[in-house]
Order: C-alpha cells, then structure tokens, then sequence
C-alpha cells in the first residue's frame, strides 16, 4: 500500500496526457486484478461456509451418537458403566451448545448462524442454536444460554 | 519367644488343615503371671513395625522405660530428631518464594517421547566425533548436532526393528545400504510420521504443533542427510554399536516379556511390572461387549478426529481466506489511490464489500443442501413463474408486488428447506431440550386412571340402561318368557331310539330331530298369574331395589333396570283377604297344570374296560329298575328297625328334616347324616339329577383339534379360501400350458418356414438347434426358463433369454421350478416373453 502510494504521490507531479493513458491501463490491470481476487477470496470464503456447515452437521451427528456412550468432550464415563450393571440404565448424555466445541469455534460461524436467525422466521435454525438468539450481544465464548450465569 | 512372635503381630488366622500346628508343652509355655506377663506384653506392643523393633535408639529408649516401671532410676532417654529450631541462613538464595502457578496442571497427555523431537540424545563420544567430523567441513557441508541425532536415531530404529536380537551374534549387523533402504520408508510407529501425515493431509508443509521443540535452524529433511552423511556417520554407529556388544547404544528400560508366562521377580531390573489382578470370569458374553465397546470406542475416536482435522482444514482456509481479505485491501487501496490521481468518478462497487454477500452465501449453500422433494417443489414453482412471464410478460414486471412477493416466499421457503435439510442430514435427530419455565407450564387439573374408568363404566352402565328402555317401550304389551331361560318348555323324547345307534352328532342332526317328539308341552297357561298376581313394572315406587352382589339398596330410578314382574306369592297386603277361599283352588289347578316335569336321566350309563381291554357301555333304564326300587324299599325297611338315637340340639337339622320325610311322623329327630332313609333319598335324587358320566358335549371340533375355537375357525376359513384357490388356479394353469402350447407351436411354424426359406443354413445350425431345443422342450422346457428368471439368477437371464443361456436350458429337465411358477403369481405375460425373444432372436441372427 505504502509502495502504491508513493507511486501515486510521485506520478503527481507529472500532469502529462502521456503518462495518463499508461496510468489508465494500470488502473484497468489494477482493477481487473481486484476483481480477480475479490473472486478468489469469495470463493474461499463460500468453501468456508461450506466446512462450518459440514462441521455443524458432522458434530451434532457426533454428539447425539454419544448420547449412551459418551464422547471426547463430556468423557467416556457412560462407557465403563454399561457392561457393569444391566439393570440399571445409564444416564443420557445431554449436549447443548457448550459442547459445539468444533463448529462454534469458528466466530464467523456463530455471527453467521445469528444473522441467519435474525433474518429466518422465528422459528429457530435448530433449538439448541436458536438459543444463541437470546444473546443480546455477541460474545466471545459461547456457552450454554440456557444456563443462568 | 515363639508365642510372643506370633501373638506379638496380632493376626489370628483361622486353623487350617494344611497348616502344621505347633505343639506345645507346658513348659515351653512362658510364665506369664504377675509382673513378667506386664514385661512381655509390653515388650509385644511396640506399636513399629517388626524390622524397626530393632532400631537402637528404640531399644533403649523401651529399656528405659522398663527399667523407669520397674522403680529403678535411669537418665531420659529419647530418640533423636534432627534441629529444626534453627533457621538456614541460605535458605532465601535457594528457595524463591515467587511461584507462578500453571494455568493448567494438566497441560497436555502426550508422552515425553512425542513432544521432545529426536529421541537419540548426543553423549561426549559422538560430540568428539561430530567435531572431528566437521573441523574440515563449510557452511552446509557441516552436519548439525540436530541433523546427526536424526541420522544416528533412524540407525538405531531400523536395526532395533529389524534386528531386535542382534546382540546374540553382532557380526551379523546390517550394511549402510540396507539401513538406507529401510530407513526411508516410512515407519508408522515414528512420532515424524503422523506429522507427516497430517501436514499433507492438510496442505500444509512442515507441520509442527505447539508442542513440539523448535530448534533455530530446522533440520534438513532425512532424505538429504542420509544422502549427504548417511556414509559417514555409519561407521561411527556400528563401532558405538558393537563395543555395547549389539545392544542399543542407550540403555533402554527393560520390561516384562509378556510372552513369558512366570514372571521375572528376580530380576530387578525390570520396571513397570504386571499388576496381579484376579481375572474376571471370561463368558462369551462378555468377550462380545468386549469387542463391541472397543469397536464402538473406535468409531467414536475416528469420528471425533474426522472432526478435528475438519476443523483444523478450516483454519487453514480460513487462513487463506484472511490473505485473500488482505490482498483485497491493499489493491482497493492502491486503486482508490490511482482513482484520485486519475479523477475517475464512479465504478465502485468492486470497492465496498457488499453487505447481504454473506446471507446471499448463506442462502445458496442452503439451497444446495436442500432436500430433494423442496428443490422439486421450488422447481415447479419456477416453471410455473415462468409460464407466466410467457403468458403475461408485460403484468410480470420486475419490481410487480407479485414477483416480489413469490420472491419472498421462495426465500423463506428455500431457508425453511435448508432447515429441515439441516436437520435431514444428521441422522439421528438432535432431541429437543425443551425445559419449559415454570410460569409457561399449564395449570391442568390432573385426571387420574380412576376417574377415567369410572366415567367409562359410567358410560356404558348407561348405555345399557338405555338399550334396554327402549327395548322395554316396544314390547309395551307383551310378556316376555325367555326371561328365564332355564324353564324347559318343551320334553323332548326320542321316538326311535333304538334306532339312533350313532348319538354324537344328534344335537346336529335334523334327521335325528325329526324322531323326536314333543311329549308334553310346557307352555304355562298363565291366566290365572296374570288375572290373580299384582304387576309390578320397573317404575313402580312401591318396589324397593336391592343390589343382588351387595346387598344395599339401590334407588329406584329408570338406570337401575328391574324387569317386569308378578307377584305370584300373593302376599301383598291389599288383596290377601280377597282371595282367601278363591285363592287355594284356582292356584293349585294352576299348579297341577303347570307342574315342570323335569326330564329325567333316561338311562344310566356306566363305561368300563373289561377284559382284554375291552370297552363296555352298560346301560340301565333307571325308572322301571325293579331290583333297584327294591333296593331302595328295603332300606327304608331297615330304616324303621333301626331307630337311632337323636340328636337333641340341632334344631335346624330337626326342620330340614321335618320337610324331607313328612311321612314318617312317628321318628321325629333323626340326625340326617344317620338315617339310612335320607342316605336311600339323596341316593335316588342323585340317580335323578346327576350323572356319573358327564354332561353329553358333542365335541367341538377346536377341542379335537386340540387348538383355540377361534384358530379353527380362521384354519377352517383358510382351507375353504385354499381350496377355492387352488381349484382356480388349476383353471388357470391348464390356461398358460395350452397359450404356451400354442405359441411354442406358432414358433416351431415360423422356424419351419424360415428353414424351408434359407435351406439347411450351415451357420445358423447350432442357434437352430439350441432354440429348436429350447422350442421342443414343450411347455416345461420354457417354463424352466422363466423359473430361472423369476428366481432372478442372474448368470443365465441377465441379458434375458440370450440364445446362449437357451442353450444351457436342459430340454426335458424335471420342471419343479417351472411347476413353482405359477403359484408365485407369474403372469403368463412374463411366461411369453422371453419365448418371444428367443423367436426374435432367432430371426434376427438368421438375417
């Protein structure tokens, strides 16, 4: 930027019709590049939605999957248990978003999801994110709302 | 002093039969009276433990106590503890008092060995060698400390894994090419290697983690050094290597060998030794869960890592993106600069970041993961819209209130569908954790199980109740004698009876009924109850309505139903005196007339087995038995012989008998289970009314069958619906052999005709014959055919009917598949089809 700038500040100068067209194509490049990049980084930024979904997705499966048994954030505690007593049953695993360690790591995911419910019918992405509305305002750690703190 | 040992460790252990027992003498047994006892005990007591007993300074120090007990005189005696009244002067200079704490304890879980890089660590002689090495050496032709503990480990590994007992014959240790080889392919076991692999898992070079060291200068990769020092360095491992005899040049732990099944106690330098644990008992059962948890543990850990490196894949992106993001910055700054200097107005929307970008993203990625039946849907709509811009494309405008409208509703359908995609995609559906607030919990009225069977029993009581109102209004007029359905109306006797041999099925037969006839006909002539007797129906309030099961009285509305009756006993008071002469004469003819007469046992039936096993059916008339009527007076004779004393108090008894034997005045009070007349009595009304031989039961066809009424009705129904079956699809099947007959004729024609048109084709001679073969194989041949394809093998009738797999088809095989095929409901449609193919077939390869 610094570099271009002094470009900028250095052709100033000059007030030449000549050195004109030579900027206009520089310019043109500039832009044409600019649009390619503002491509690029769309593209990635869509690629990101798309692993934040897939994430989101691949986590909460995760989750209920170790609902009985348990899993690598709420501990394996379930998982000694079962074979000791039949008769007993063990406890489900309740998950909220305090455990969405995977997707809600990601902040852009959560201002994501918030604005997709601001703009969504009340309805609510999912109950357990629909809970992240009731946050008046964004926070950096995301735990459970529903817990009172 | 061998009780006091053994007593002095205060373990009673139960006598075991193993176990020899000491035998004792009396004078082996210590005297332990008066003050010697007090010594032992005490002597026993030390409170330390056996080896400590020893110690001197306790000795002493029990001594003199002893000796203090016994009244002699001795100096104090302590055992001696270090000062620690004394401050350290030094002690500041050692021990800071600053101590920060850890933010965690518990920083990470993994071992030293995947955290401290190279495991090979450098001693005096390879830091000699290694500076004798490099004295004579530049730059990068210099072998770093790093880069040799690197090399120096590799060795180490490949000829620990591959020559774990080298040490039994050192000669025998490997050649630097062969190290070289195996070096280089990549060890799993190897810290480096899940680095490696994650780092190109990932895209990203030269992974490390947070964890791992990170040295000033990163070493070059293996590959380079084995190729730059890999020759030089070798010969210095291999000496080091065989002046420790083959044994790894670093004393590594020694561990139990796990194969070995006694364990090594004596050897002490092993560690980490088995725990002795009782083994639990090993079932089957167990085994499974075994298995099964650790697959499910498995599952768990690849899904869980599956979702780290997906995680960690979008950290890489999203560091690319932020370059990306930077990149965009810097070229808008140095377009807006260039603008400026240029005078350009406008053309600036590649400047700004577009707000609803992200919700438009949003939005599309939702659409993509939208299920099926929405994308449809909105398809459809789109057609329609469409549609309608061809029809009316001047009403469709833009910015029409309808377009945006429909626009809107898309948006929020495709987000609905995004949202039940969301929730499609994960299978198993997230529970939802609905805790209402206790404000927003109804307030209902709890309505227990009792209530609601009441209100149901309620219900029907009534319903009931009502049915049988209305039943009542209609038969206003008419008695109704079925009322009591145990009054016989009519005798039935058998006419024929010798007649009937076979008596099982009478109650059945109608010709066994049309012998029958009635004797005499019970019907009551009840003119004289009807003009004589006072009416009361369900309404009247003079009647008080008792609870039959209870016994409490019920009210006396029009839901506690009563049916209709007469008072035959006439003892209502109002007209009792009215009747007094009329009464006895017109009620006993109304008696007389209607006397029941009821049926009695015709015969006696006796079964028995007699010899031979025999079955006997003895039967006796019971009325006309003389001998028996006989009998009976006899014992009435007797009765009067034998006149028994009375049994005085039991007046109840007196009356009963008062009623059953008005004949015999004279003998007033005899006890009813003495007298021989009452036993005759009870006989003869048990010849009356009971039976030895139970109640005559045509038996039910169920009970011979020996399953439930209602199964053999569904089996009875079942075989008549089989039976009609079958016989229809016998109809059916004669009809598909003879249309299959048919066209295999039809066939045989055509291919006669082609033969005759083409001569005695050579070429074609084999598909002739192999569909001429199948042909001939009459209906059963090609029946087999489309067995085959019915039971879908696949092999012969995948290309359906191809002359080859005709060919296969044996021309006379035993047709029980194709006999199948009909009852499994293969049209004859399906049957002709590949009769057809086979023909087409034919023709074609003719052509």
């Amino acid at each position: 930027m610094t570099a271009e700038a002094k470009n900028g500040t250095s052709t100033e100068g000059q007030s030449a019709a000549a050195a004109g067209s030579s900027k206009k194509a520089e310019y043109d490049a500039l832009k044409k590049k600019l649009k390619e990049s503002i491509a690029k980084r769309n593209n990635l930024d869509d690629e990101l939605t798309k692993i934040e979904e897939n994430i989101f997705s691949k986590e909460t499966q995760y989750l209920a999957d170790g609902t009985t048994h348990g899993n690598i954030i709420k501990g394996f505690e379930n998982f000694s248990k079962t074979n000791s007593s039949s008769s007993t049953r063990v406890k489900k695993i309740q998950f909220t978003d305090e455990d969405r360690i995977f997707s809600l790591s990601s902040s852009t995911y959560v201002t994501q999801l918030r604005k997709l419910q601001a703009g969504g019918d009340g309805g609510g992405f999912n109950t357990s994110t629909a809970s992240l509305e009731e946050e008046d305002e964004p926070s950096s750690d995301f735990s459970t709302p529903r817990k009172k703190r | 002093m061998a009780l006091p040992s053994t007593t002095g460790r205060f373990r009673q252990r139960k006598i075991s039969v193993k176990q020899t027992l000491q035998v004792m003498k009396q004078k082996d047994i210590p005297d332990l009276d008066g003050e010697e006892q007090q010594r032992e005990l005490q002597h026993i007591e030390t409170g330390v433990e056996k080896g400590e007993e020893e110690e001197k300074d306790l000795q002493a120090v029990m001594h003199a106590t002893d000796a203090k007990f016994h009244g002699a005189k001795v100096a104090d005696v302590s055992i001696p503890i270090p000062d620690a009244s004394k401050m350290w002067v030094d002690a500041s200079k050692y021990y800071q008092t600053k101590y920060q704490f850890p933010e965690d304890y518990l920083k990470f879980s993994s071992t030293v060995e995947d955290t401290s890089g190279c495991q090979y660590c450098m001693d005096e002689l390879d830091d000699e060698f290694l500076i004798k090495y490099n004295s004579d050496k530049e730059g990068d032709k210099k072998c770093t400390e790093d880069e040799f503990e690197i090399l120096m480990y590799n060795m180490e590994r490949v000829v620990n894994k591959k020559q774990p007992f080298l040490s039994m014959d050192p000669s025998q240790i490997l050649g630097f090419d062969e190290i070289k080889e195996i070096a280089l392919v990549p060890d799993e076991a190897d810290p480096t290697f899940i680095h490696r692999q994650l780092g190109t898992q990932l895209g990203i070079q030269n992974f490390r983690t947070m964890l791992d060291a990170t040295p000033k200068i990163m070493p070059r990769p293996f590959r380079v050094l084995l190729e730059l020092f890999g020759a030089d360095i070798y010969p210095h491992w291999k000496g080091r290597r065989l002046t420790k005899e083959g044994n790894p040049i670093f004393p590594r732990l020694k561990f139990e060998d796990p194969s070995q099944q006694q364990r090594d106690d004596n050897d002490p330098y092993v560690c980490f030794r088995r725990r002795e644990y009782r083994h639990a008992r090993k079932t089957r059962r167990a085994d499974m869960q075994g298995v099964e948890k650790l697959r499910l543990l498995d599952r768990d850990f690849r899904n869980a890592k599956e979702l780290l490196l997906m995680v960690a894949q979008r950290e890489v992106k999203r560091q690319k993106e932020i370059d990306a993001e930077w990149a965009v910055f810097r070229q808008r700054c140095a377009i807006k600069d260039m603008k400026r200097e240029l005078g350009i107005k406008g053309e600036d929307q590649d400047l700004i970041d577009h707000k609803r970008r992200r919700i438009n993203i949003i939005r599309k990625v939702k659409d993509s993961t939208m299920s099926e039946r929405e994308r449809l849907k909105i398809k459809v709509r789109a057609d329609k819209k469409s549609l309608h811009k061809h029809g009316s494309s001047a009403s469709e405008g833009p910015d029409s209130l309808t377009a945006q409208l429909r626009r809107q509703q898309q948006k929020q359908m495709a987000q609905r569908a995004g949202l039940a995609s969301q929730e499609s995609v994960a299978p198993p559906p997230v529970q939802p954790y609905v805790k209402l607030p206790s404000a927003k919990i109804p307030d209902l009225e709890m309505t227990t199980v009792n209530t609601v069977l009441k209100d149901k029993l309620d219900g029907i009581k009534k319903a009931v109740s009502d049915k049988l109102i209305k039943r009542k209004l209609q038969d206003e007029g008419w008695v109704n004698f079925t009322d009591d359905p145990y009054n016989p109306y009519f005798d039935i006797s058998p006419n024929g009876e010798e007649l009937l041999r076979e008596r099982s099925h009478l109650p059945f037969s109608s010709i066994a009924s049309s012998t029958y006839t009635i004797q005499d006909s019970r019907q009551i002539d009840f003119t004289y109850v009807f003009s004589n007797s006072k009416h009361y129906s369900n309404n009247d309030s003079e009647i008080v309505k008792v609870n039959a099961a209870t016994g409490q009285v019920i009210r006396n509305d029009r839901h506690n139903f009563m049916p209709a009756f007469y008072d035959l006993a006439g003892k209502d008071g109002d007209d009792s005196e009215d009747y007094g002469l009329n009464k006895g004469s017109a009620q006993e003819s109304f008696y007389e007339k209607n006397r029941l007469n009821v049926s009695e046992v015709l015969f006696k039936l006796r079964k028995r087995i007699g010899r031979a096993g025999c079955q006997w059916i003895d039967r006796k008339r019971i009325t006309d038995s003389k001998d028996y009527q006989k009998y009976l007076d006899e014992i009435e004779d007797e009765q009067l012989v034998e006149d028994e004393p009375m049994d005085l108090d039991d007046e109840s008894e007196k009356s009963v008998e008062d009623i059953e034997e008005p004949v015999e005045g004279t003998r007033k009070r005899v006890n009813v289970y003495d007298s021989r007349a009452s036993v005759k009595r009870r006989l003869k009304s048990r010849f009356m009314f009971d039976s030895d031989l139970p109640a005559f039961d045509p038996v039910d066809p169920s009970r011979l069958n020996q399953i439930d009424p209602q199964t053999q009705e569904i089996r009875f129904g079942c075989m008549l619906l089989s039976k009609a079956y079958d016989g229809m699809h016998q109809i059916r099947q004669k009809q598909i052999e003879a249309y299959q007959q048919r066209l295999i004729h039809q066939q045989k024609l055509v291919q006669q005709r082609h033969q005759r048109l083409h001569g005695s084709g050579s070429g074609s001679g084999s598909v002739n014959g192999s569909v001429n073969g199948s042909a001939n194989g009459s209906a059963n041949g090609s029946a087999n055919g489309s067995a085959n394809n019915s039971s879908g093998s696949k092999s012969s009738n995948g290309t359906n009917g191809s002359i080859s797999a005709q060919l296969q088809l044996p021309d006379n095989s035993t047709p029980r598949k194709g006999k199948s095929i009909p009852k499994r409901g293969v049209t004859s449609k399906s049957l002709q089809s590949p009769i057809k193919e086979v023909s087409k077939q034919a023709q074609a390869l003719k052509n």
